[in-house]
Parts: C-alpha cells; sequence; structure tokens
C-alpha cells in the first residue's frame, strides 16, 4: 500500500527531471556592450556558436557589466563617465532592454568592472579599479537603493589587466583573463 | 584579448563563458578551463566592439520545478 502510494511521486520525479535538465542546459545567455549609439546594447548570446543577436538598447552609455540577481532581475553598472548616471546600479528588462535607475552606487570612478551575484548568500558584488594604481576594489551593492559598501582590503594584481571580468561561482571569486 | 570582456558560469554544467572585444579584441565567445587559463573559441560574436558583459539566466528554481511537478502529480487522470 505504501509502496503504491509512492509510485506517482516518483514517475513526477523522473518527469521533472526530464523537464527540468533541458531546460537547464538551455539557459539563455545574454550579453551586453560597452556603449552603442543609443547607449550599451543587450544582446542574447548562442552559448554553441557564440553568434549573437536579437539586439535592444538600454539608453545606458558605458555599462560595464551585466548580472541576474535574485528573482531573475538583471542589473547593470555603469562607469564614471555615463552621462545620465554615472556609477550607477541599473536594472535592465531582458525581453526590451528598458533600463531603470536603482540609485548611485556613490563611488566615483568606475572605470572598468563588473557585476557577480553569489545565490548561495544572496549576495550582489561589483568590481572596479582605481585607475593607473593596479588596484581593485570589491564592494556589495544595496539592490534598493544602489549604495556600494567597499569591502575592506584592496586586491592588488597586475596594473596592466583590467577588471573588466569576474564572476562569483559558489562563494570563489575567479579573475578574469581580459590580458591573458 | 581585447580592452573590454565579459565572463559568466553556466550555472548547471559550471562551465565558464568569456566574451572578448574591445580594441584589438578578437569579438568571440570562448571557453575558459579555470585549471589551466586555456580559452577555446566557441565562435564570433559578430557584435561591432564585443562584449562588456555576460549573463546566464539563472536555473530555474527547485521550488519551481518541484511546484511543477507536483502539480502534474495531482493533475494525472486517474483511471
Amino acid at each position: 500500500m505504501r509502496r503504491a502510494s509512492l509510485m506517482p511521486v516518483l514517475a513526477g520525479m523522473v518527469v521533472l527531471l526530464t523537464w527540468s535538465l533541458p531546460i537547464a542546459q538551455g539557459l539563455p545567455l545574454y550579453g551586453s556592450s560597452f556603449a552603442g549609439v543609443d547607449g550599451a546594447v543587450l544582446y542574447e548570446v548562442n552559448p554553441l556558436t557564440g553568434a549573437a543577436g536579437s539586439p535592444r538598447a538600454t539608453c545606458i552609455e558605458f555599462l560595464v557589466g551585466i548580472e541576474f540577481g535574485r528573482g531573475d532581475v538583471l542589473y547593470g553598472l555603469s562607469n564614471l563617465v555615463s552621462p545620465v548616471h554615472p556609477n550607477s546600479l541599473l536594472i535592465i528588462d531582458p525581453a526590451t532592454g528598458a533600463s531603470e535607475l536603482v540609485g548611485a552606487t556613490g563611488l566615483s570612478a568606475i572605470t572598468e568592472g563588473d557585476l557577480a551575484f553569489d545565490p548561495t548568500t544572496e549576495t550582489l558584488y561589483g568590481l572596479y579599479d582605481l585607475p593607473h594604481t593596479g588596484e581593485r576594489k570589491l564592494f556589495t551593492l544595496d539592490v534598493a537603493s544602489g549604495r556600494a559598501s567597499v569591502l575592506p582590503g584592496t586586491l592588488v594584481g597586475d596594473p596592466s589587466a583590467g577588471p573588466s571580468d569576474w564572476t562569483v561561482r559558489s562563494t570563489r571569486w575567479t579573475p578574469g583573463c581580459s590580458n591573458c | 584579448m581585447g580592452s573590454v570582456a565579459g565572463m559568466d558560469v553556466h550555472p548547471v554544467t559550471g562551465a565558464f563563458y568569456v566574451a572578448d572585444g574591445g580594441g584589438g579584441g578578437t569579438n568571440q565567445l570562448y571557453l575558459l578551463d579555470v585549471s589551466t587559463g586555456r580559452l577555446d573559441v566557441i565562435g564570433e560574436l559578430g557584435v561591432v566592439g564585443g562584449l562588456a558583459g555576460l549573463a546566464f539566466l539563472p536555473e530555474p528554481s527547485t521550488v519551481l520545478l518541484l511546484t511543477l511537478g507536483a502539480a502534474a502529480i495531482r493533475r494525472k487522470p486517474r483511471s
């Protein structure tokens, strides 16, 4: 009796795995340009071929990085010379590219950088460099206000290597290789 | 590689993807082996200036999938 009652549950789990695996493997990949005529452009990128398509203007000039955060919200980080909202956290609608300001980070010198989300702590991180010093600062972002809180310490590396591409894998930061 | 680049990790497979662009960039998408630093070309991005950011839409949440699975079980017609 007990075994019979478990059968639908087990069958459901098989169905669930059958459905979820292809969905997970075919997750959409988005890419963003740094600048453009109507600001940075959001693209859908085919992870199998590399081809980027479906361009959508974000109207954010000088967008240094994008990342999905909690609730699949897509965030963008603008740099210091972005004319409308410099050094700011923004939300981008992946379907249309439309953007809206969350708030100024309070930082003043974002030139290159990136965003990364740690799903285990639901923390949105940012990274930016201090020009001409080779030092990088890591900060957390308040997704309600856009305000940045710089974490203690400084990441010191090759001054010629930009911090334009970082990511979080679990709780481990992995440096990019923009000049490898 | 160029002056701008983007990187993200596939939420399920753990594969590292790198997009390269900007001045002197190759304008290509790569797979990165983080244990060796080796980059393998996937293909041309086809975007002037390349990409500065990459982001995978996260995998569907376990809770959502369990909910869908439970709904599918409950809807199964009984004979």
